[in-house]
Order: C-alpha cells, then structure tokens, then sequence
C-alpha cells in the first residue's frame, strides 16, 4: 500500500533523510519510531508530498506521491504533529469545510463533521473558535479532518502527542477500530507503549537512516534477545551514536 | 537592582525593534552548510539597509515638518493691510502688535510681528501648538494601532512572573514605551524645525528631543492605561475590532499631522485662529514654548512646567494603573464565539436550501472578512482610507467636481485603490492561510486550482471601488460619455488581471510559514506588483485606443506569464530546498520579445546619435543584431538552466514542415494582397503609406531582411516562446489567437490585420509540426510576395 524505495531527502549539505527503503502492507498499522529530529516528520512530508525527494520515491496505492500529489490525498488522512487552524473559524466549520473540499455536499460534510465531533468527544466545543482549542483538542480535530472522507490509508504525526491519558486511550481505540476497518495506518511516535500496543510493524529511523524494521517480535529477537520494545529502541539509536561518537573523537 | 530591571527591560525591547526592523529588509538565507538552523542567518546588509531606511523616515518627517512651518507663516505670519488703514490692522491682531517698522511686501501685504519673546508670530504659534497636539494625538494613536495590541499573548503576564516588583516594572514599561514607541520619531522632528527657526542651531536637535520626551512619556503612560485596561476587561476578538478602527483613526490622524506640509488649505491652519489661550498651558503647547521661545528665561520655565505636567501624569498613571492590576494580571477570557451549541443544532436540522454561488473556499474567505474586523479593515477599508484621506485633506473634496472634466483622474484613482486593495488581499493569498495552509495541503486539489478560486474572488470584490465611483461619475455628470466608457472598459478589465498579477506574484513574495508576521512578505515582490500597477496606468491616460490595447493585452499576457511560473513553483512552496525544474514557459518568450524591441531601438539610436540616416539598411542590421543576440541569449539561458521544451527548428520531418509553411504562408500572403487593394481605395491610412521608411533604393536590404532574418529571429519569438508557452497551459484557439495579437500589437498598425492572419496561419503549422522551420518558411513566402508586390508597385 506504501512504498519506499531509496527515498531520501538533503536540505544543503545536511541529509535529513537518507536512502529510505520498505514498505507498508494493505491493513497494517506501521510505527515509524525516532527519537526527535531523526527524520520522521521530514518522511511523512515527504509521503503528503509538501516535500520533494532528493532521490529515489514514495509512492501510496500505486502513486507516485509527488507527481500524482492530487490522487495520492484522495486516498489518505493526514495528521501533522502540530495541527494548526484558521483563526476565527469554528471547529465544525473547518471539519465541515474539509468535507466539501473533498468533494462531499454540503449537507454529507455537515453530517460527518457533526458525527465525528462527536466519535471524537469534541461536541460541547464544536461551535468554538478552534484556536482556543486546547493542544490535545486541537490534535483530535486534526485528526477528524484526516478521517472525514474516510481514506483508506491515515498518515498520522506523533497521534497521541499532547493528549491526556483518557484521549489517548479514546484516540488509540479509535485507530485500532479504523485498523480492523481495513484501513493501512503509518504513524510517527515515539512513545513506545503505544507502539507496542497499536503497531503490527516497527520501523526505527535515526539521524535520517532506517536502523531497524520488523514486526515487534522479530526485533525483539534480533536486536536485543528476550528485551523490551525500549531495549530495542536504545539499542538500534544508540550503536549509531557511538560509532558516530568515536568516529568523531578519531 | 530597579534601574538594572528597567536597562534590561528597555534593552530587549529595542533589540526586538530593531530584530524586527532589520528582518524585512533581510534575504532569507536557504540552510547553511552541513547543519539546520533554526533561525535564518542575518545578512550584514540588514544594517545598512535598515540604517538608510530609516534615516530616509527621519529626513521625510523633518521635511514635512519644515514644510509644515512654511505654509503655517506664509498663511498665518502675514495680514494683509487695507491701504491707509492702520487701526483696523490693529483690532484684528490685538494680541501680536504690528511691528511699525515692517516693510510692507508688495503694497498690501504686511508681516506681523513677533509674539513677545518669540521670534513667531501668534497666529503661527497658536498653529503650532495645534500641530504639536495632533503629533501627539497621532503618536497615542498609532502606539495603539500596532500589532502589539491583538497578539493572544500579552507579555506583561509573561513579565509579572519576573523577580521585579509591580511599581518597577510599571515603570520600566512606561519609560522603555517612551524610548522605543513611534512617539519620539513623530514628535521630534518638527520641534526641532522649531527650536531651529527660533535661532538654536546647534543646539535644536537636543532641545526638539528635551521636549518631545515629556510628550513621549504622556503619550506611552496613556498608552499603557489604555491597553492594560483593554486587556483586562475586553475580549480578544472585541480588541482586534477595536484595533483595526484605532488603525483607520490613526491614518486620518496622521495624514491631518501632514497635511499642512502640504497646502496652505490644511484644516489645521484653518482651525489656527480659535485655538484658545489656554491650550498654551498644557504639554504640547508648553513644548511649543519652549523650543519656540527667544529668551532663555521664559524657554526654560516653560521647559520645567512642561516637565512637571509631564512627571504628575506619569506619576498618576502609574498609582492609576496600580489599581487597574490589583487583582492581578490577567486578561480578559479566550476568543469567545458566543453562540450556544443548541442554537446550532436545531439550526442544522434546517434544509439546505439553495444552490451555492461560491466555492467552499470563497465562503470561507468571506466568512472570515465578516467576523475578523481587522482583515476587513486591512484589506479592504484601508485602502479608501489612505487613498480618501489624501484627496480629502488635500484637496479638500473637490475631486469629485473634477470628475466631470477629466475622468482619467477618476479613473486612475478607482484604478490605484483596487490595485492597493488587491496588494492587501490577493498579494497575501497565501499568507492568509498562515499556519493552516496544511489543511489546503492535505486535500486532494491543486494548489492553482484554490488560488484561482480566491484571485477570482478578490477581483470580482476590489472592482467594487471603480464601478462605484464610475457609477458615481456617470450620476454627477449626468450621462455616460465614450470616454469615460471606454475608461471603465480599461479599468474593468484592468483589475481581474492585477488580482492574477497580485496572487501569482504573492507565491513568490510569501512566506506563509515564517513565524514573524513581518517576514511573511518579501519587499522586493510588493515593489514590483507596484511597479507594474503603476504601467497600467499609462493605459488610462493613452491618447490612442492602440495603445491602450496594446498596453492591455501585453498586461493580460505578463498576468499569465506571471500565473504559469507560479503555477510551476506551487508544488515546491513549502519545500525550503527544492525548486522546479527549469522550463520554457510565456515568460520567456516576453523576455525575449521586451529583449528584440529594446535592442532594435539601442542600435538605431546609435546611428541616429552618430549623424546617420535610419534607411532600411540601418534597420536591417539593428534588426539582425537584436534578433541575432536575442535568439543566442535565451539558447544560451536555455542551454545553461537545461531547461525543458526548447522549441526545435529542425527535426525529422523537415520538408514536411517546410511544405505546410510555404502553403500557409501563401495563403496568408493572398490574404494580405486582398487587404492592401481594399485599403488602398481608402484614406484610412493615406499618412502611413506616405512616411514609409523603404524606397526602392533598399532593395535588396529589404530583401534579405524580409525574407530571411525576420522569419528566424520573429518565429523563434513569438511562435517558438510566446505561442509554446501559452500553449503549455492553454487551449488551442485561446494560444493562437493570443499569440497573433502580440505579433500583430508589435507592427505598425497598418499592417496589423494581415499580420495577425500570418500569426494565425504560423502558430497552427507549428502546432501541427511541433517544428520552427514550419512557420519560419510561411513567414519567408509571406514577406517574400508582400515586398515583391510593393516593388512591383513602386515600379522601376
């Protein structure tokens, strides 16, 4: 359903992302784990096409992601990590104006976005000015927007970032539920309980390189035998920064 | 510790001024070398640039305020003298006795006196102190203008978690808003054209700036008091309404503070006489005093009152504001969007009704005009309110009775004020969208396709104001005239495509996602959306209609030049490194064309400059060597940037080619034989016919220009670019036919006709044979039969 292949991505001289290749399968919930700035936003970017690729491609159901950029969005739901909205707009507004953006009538938008608002226990704020949403409402009105149409693909930003631990609980039913759906999920985090809880494959990128991909239990095996999704995460970020440490005392 | 707390408060205050300042006149820099940076780099330029900005500010104000002090003696520093009648001089000036020995200039008009220690007269003091209240008025007024005032953060609860107590940092916010604010910048410089006309040279700069820091200091401890109590008490959406009427009020202000500057029928001199003897006693005529006064004595009491006055309001505001804070600093409750969720519901049930005129963007957009009093007001009152408060406190409303005589003025005035509105709106169409611009990005729509949307809605929007003041001219005058009918065709069309100029050269000159506002828009872009306004307006006053179409369609041609390079940018906006790859687009070709025109003129003026005649062997080779550079320039351009589409010559299918030109070229040539004969029994074009540059003598110059420079250099152009580029996102008929009218614009009007048919005929061969040696044969077999019939008729 996604695939990458070598795709990579230099501002300059600093390479934020670097020869990128694997792919997510039809109906997988995939983590893309990091610690900060590692390349995860750059990727997703990259994948919504707001970035173009250095090198090599990502494509979503077939399509190129920067030459098909329109069909490509027809498809997926997307999150930023740091969702901002039009001042002086109501939170229903915006959700209702996505709707018709994606070509749904006025009167199915009205009925998703209500709908939604509710799913997602946003309906007492609805008929808020959305930049007085908190951080955690915002991220859920965010996330409405990206399910409004109903795409079979969700590309989700740090999800859960900001939430308190009920709304992370609410959101991580909520994709679990769209998972079961069908639907292929690519998320960005870095909170490992939610990875370990929601994803049915891993991949960890640091210093924009992909260290480490599999399913939970294959790398668990191969990176540290018999450790935790933690271990595993410490261990694959950690023997680059040594060997960058040393090679840079040499 | 208090004094260190206020050095330090002041300290970043200015340094985030002049961050601010530096910052709009900066280049962004792309990321440095192997490392992000979070903030861009400063440029050494910034300095400079910024310095001579703001010296240029300094040196306007002190003009104005010099010019100011000019009209307020000319209209108010002289009487004029009814001949022999002394007495009646006397009553009307009982408060400035005439000097008796005062020449008097040009039998009838007198200079008055000076007031007692002053070297003014009173009628000029009283007017400057009235202008000392409006400067300070003004300087209130656009301290609360500022963008400070809506910011959701408001950094005194920010300061109030420092270690400095209350009365402190009070304090150092009222002397750091005295020292930092627009208050000194518009005070200074005309109490220091006082205190200079008074007679202290060296010393008026201290003395103007002695004067204007009381002022200062009154108008930053109002300030404070105004704004804190706006804070505490007024929602923020309630005080950006409030602050975009402060912006209006602030304008008309201002420009009232200028207005003497301009013309001795300012309001302000007008209103002179009545101003009371008192105002003398408060700040602002004080400061008059003091700087304006002739004897030290009387100038330093006036500076101590003036001090004092100044201290007690500080003193008082500060204990006043004290009080406003003593429940603590907080503001007032979030955006608030007073309507209960069960209205809304019940109101949703309610059938949709209706079909919808507007895309749902251009809803939004309007929605948003509706509720954010501030866009309304910056884009689209602002610009009746500067343009209005100059022609009213200029010209003191008798525009509108000029409407009848000359509509042009009327014309360009409807003309610039949408042009202004269209700079506030569809130039920031994009950054508009802010922050936000992801949700646009993350639906399954082209950029170019919601831009279109919203350059169409801010067109249709800002072609209000010349309808209107058309529709007003048509009432006032009593009737439409062709004239003025065919101005309102010019402006009419005029403002769709600067709002496609506007919004396509915002995507350049726009940074939606820069975190401060004012690096949101690149100066370099605004001036030249200006620039090229200001072209247009040549149209209105063209003599000719020729001109103004020509002016028109080559405007209409740059506006999509300008649309399809941002077009291609668009999908790299938010991509700080990337940028499209290079390809021939209408641009180009407008280049080249602006290129071959300007060259032609250079080498025939150097002929004309060296004594020579321009015969047709001067024009053959300014024409080779124009076209000759042209043609290698843009090869080189294309060759160096590698860019896509380069129109080919040659290629396979060359005599193919070759053969659809030579009969198209025919056809076209028949045409032009059929209208030469029409027109010859006309007089239309008698005088053209008779200054005709060639005579036979030219031959064979004639010849080898005809026939085989101009097919080259002209099809390469104006085919090869102008028609390929518009072909790129254009329909076949819209292309061609555009294509042909800026061939034909750039001949001589009698032979326009035909050669539009010959641009017609051309741009379809080439379309068929994707080939320049198509049209370029057409084009040889057209100028080949036209000079041929023209030797054949000029006989031997």
């Amino acid at each position: 359903m996604i695939e990458l292949d070598g795709l990579g991505k230099r501002y300059g001289e600093f390479v934020a992302v670097r020869d990128l290749t694997f792919s997510v399968a039809s109906g997988e919930v995939f983590g893309f784990l990091g610690p900060n700035g590692a390349g995860k936003t750059t990727t997703i970017r990259m994948l919504m096409g707001i970035l173009v690729p250095s090198s090599g491609w990502a494509a979503i159901d077939g399509l190129d992601c920067n030459l098909a950029r329109v069909e490509v969005k027809r498809r997926v739901g997307y999150l930023p990590d740091a969702p901002m909205f039009y001042d002086f707009l109501r939170g229903r507004e915006i959700l209702e104006f996505v709707g018709e953006m994606h070509g749904q009538t006025r009167k199915d938008a009205r009925a998703n976005a209500v709908r939604l608002l509710d799913e997602l226990g946003l309906a007492d704020a609805a008929e808020e000015y959305a930049v007085n949403y908190s951080m955690g409402m915002k991220k859920k009105l965010g996330l409405a927007c990206a399910l409004i149409h109903d795409p079979s693909v969700l590309i989700l930003d740090e999800p859960t970032n900001g939430l308190d631990p009920r709304a992370a609980h609410e959101v991580q039913h909520l994709l679990l539920g769209s998972a079961a759906r069908g639907k292929t999920i690519f998320l960005s985090t870095h909170l490992l309980d939610m990875a370990e809880r929601l994803c049915t494959r891993l991949g960890i990128i640091h210093k924009g390189e992909l260290v480490a991909v599999g399913a939970l239990d294959a790398l668990r095996r191969e990176v540290v035998p018999g450790g935790s999704l933690e271990e595993v995460f410490l261990r694959a970020t950690q023997a680059e920064e040594g060997a960058d440490m040393s090679g840079g005392a040499a | 510790m208090p004094l260190r707390a206020t050095r330090l408060l002041i300290g970043l205050r200015l340094r985030r001024a002049l961050n601010r300042f530096t910052a709009a006149f900066q280049r962004r820099h792309r990321a440095a070398a192997g490392q992000r940076t979070a903030t861009p780099g400063k440029a050494k330029l910034g300095w400079l640039i910024g310095g001579l900005v703001a010296l240029a500010m300094v040196f306007s104000y002190t003009n104005f305020a010099y010019l100011a002090l000019v009209n307020f003696k000319r209209a108010l520093g002289f009487i004029q003298m009814p001949v022999q009648a002394p007495a009646a001089q006397k009553k009307i000036t009982a408060a400035a006795p005439t000097n008796p020995q005062a020449a008097p200039q040009q039998g009838r008009w007198v200079r008055l006196a000076p007031a007692p220690g002053f070297t003014l007269s009173a009628g000029v003091l009283q007017a400057a102190a009235l202008e000392m209240s409006i400067l300070l008025a003004a300087a209130l007024m656009l301290s609360l203008a500022g963008i400070e005032l809506v910011r959701p953060e408001w950094d005194m609860e920010w300061l109030a978690t420092l270690p400095v107590g209350m009365s402190m940092l009070l304090a150092a916010r009222i002397v750091e808003r005295t020292v930092v604010g627009p208050g000194l910048i518009v005070l200074v410089p005309f109490l220091t054209v006082l205190a200079w006309d008074a007679g202290h040279h060296v010393g008026a700069l201290p003395l103007g700036l002695a004067a204007a820091l009381p002022l200062a200091a009154i108008a930053a401890t109002v300030r404070t008091i105004i704004d804190t109590g706006l804070r505490l008490s007024v929602s923020p959406a309630q005080l950006r309404n409030l602050n975009a009427l402060v912006s209006i009020a602030s304008i008309v202000i201002l420009y009232l503070a200028i207005s003497p500057g301009t013309s001795t029928g300012s309001y302000v001199i007008a209103w002179a006489t009545s101003v009371p003897a008192w105002m003398f006693w408060l700040p602002p005529g004080l400061a008059t005093a003091a700087v304006a006064g002739a004897e030290p004595a009387s100038a330093v009491i006036a500076f101590l009152e003036l001090a004092a006055e100044a201290t007690v309001c500080v003193v008082l505001g500060a204990a006043f504001l004290r009080r406003q804070l003593r429940f603590g600093v907080v503001a007032a409750g979030a955006r608030e969007s007073s309507r209960s969720v069960a209205a809304t519901r019940s109101r949703m049930l309610a059938p949709e009704t209706g079909r919808r005129l507007l895309s749902p963007i251009q809803a939004r957009e309007l929605r948003l005009l509706a509720r954010d009093r501030n866009y309304l007001v910056q884009t689209l009152v602002l610009p009746v309110v500067i343009v209005g408060a100059q022609v009213l406190i200029n010209a003191r409303g008798n525009l509108f009775g000029a409407a009848g005589d000359s509509p042009e003025h009327l014309a360009a005035l409807g003309f610039g004020i949408a042009a202004y509105a269209l700079m506030l709106s569809a130039f920031q169409t994009l950054n508009s969208e802010g922050n936000a611009l992801w949700i646009l990005v993350s639906l399954p729509r082209p950029l170019e396709s919601i831009l279109r949307q919203k350059a169409l809605l801010w067109g249709a929007v800002c072609l209000v104001y010349p309808a209107a003041l058309f529709a007003f001219a048509a009432v006032v005058s009593g009737g439409v005239s062709l004239n003025l009918l065919g101005l309102a065709v010019v402006v009419l069309l005029g403002v769709p495509i600067y709002a496609v100029i506007a919004t396509s050269l915002g995507v350049f000159g726009s940074d939606p996602l820069a975190q401060e506002v004012q690096r949101r828009v690149r100066p370099s872009y605004v001036y030249l959306y200006m620039l090229l306004a200001s072209v247009y307006v040549y149209a209105i006053y063209a003599s000719s209609i020729w001109q103004r179409a020509a002016l028109m369609v080559l405007t209409a041609l740059l506006g999509f030049a300008l649309w399809q390079k941002a077009r291609d940018h668009l999908p790299y906006l938010l991509d700080p490194s990337a940028s499209p790859p290079a390809r021939v687009s209408l641009s180009d070709g407008l280049i080249a064309a602006l290129m071959f025109f300007v060259l032609q003129a250079l080498v025939s003026l150097g002929y004309v400059l060296n004594g020579q005649k321009v015969t047709g062997s001067v024009l053959l080779v300014a024409f080779v060597i124009a076209g000759g550079a042209t043609f290698l320039l843009m090869q080189f351009a294309f060759a160096r940037l590698k860019s896509e589409g380069v129109p080919a010559i040659l290629g396979t299918g060359n005599a193919r080619a070759a053969a659809w030109g030579i009969g198209g070229g025919a056809v076209a040539a028949l045409g032009a034989l059929i209208y030469v004969r029409l027109i010859a029994n006309t007089s239309l074009f008698e005088n053209a016919r008779e200054s005709a540059l060639f005579g036979p003598q030219d031959g064979v110059w004639l010849v080898a220009l005809a026939v085989v420079a101009a097919p080259i250099f002209e099809e390469f152009i104006f085919r090869g670019l102008i028609f390929g580029g518009l072909r790129r996102t254009l329909g076949l008929a819209v292309s061609v036919l555009a294509s042909a009218a800026i061939f034909a614009l750039v001949h001589p009007p009698i032979a326009a006709i035909p050669v539009f048919g010959l641009g017609i005929v051309a741009a379809l061969i080439y379309a068929r044979t994707r080939l320049l040696i198509g049209p370029m044969a057409a084009h040889a077999v057209y100028n080949a039969v036209v000079v041929g019939y023209q030797f054949l008729s000029w006989g031997p």
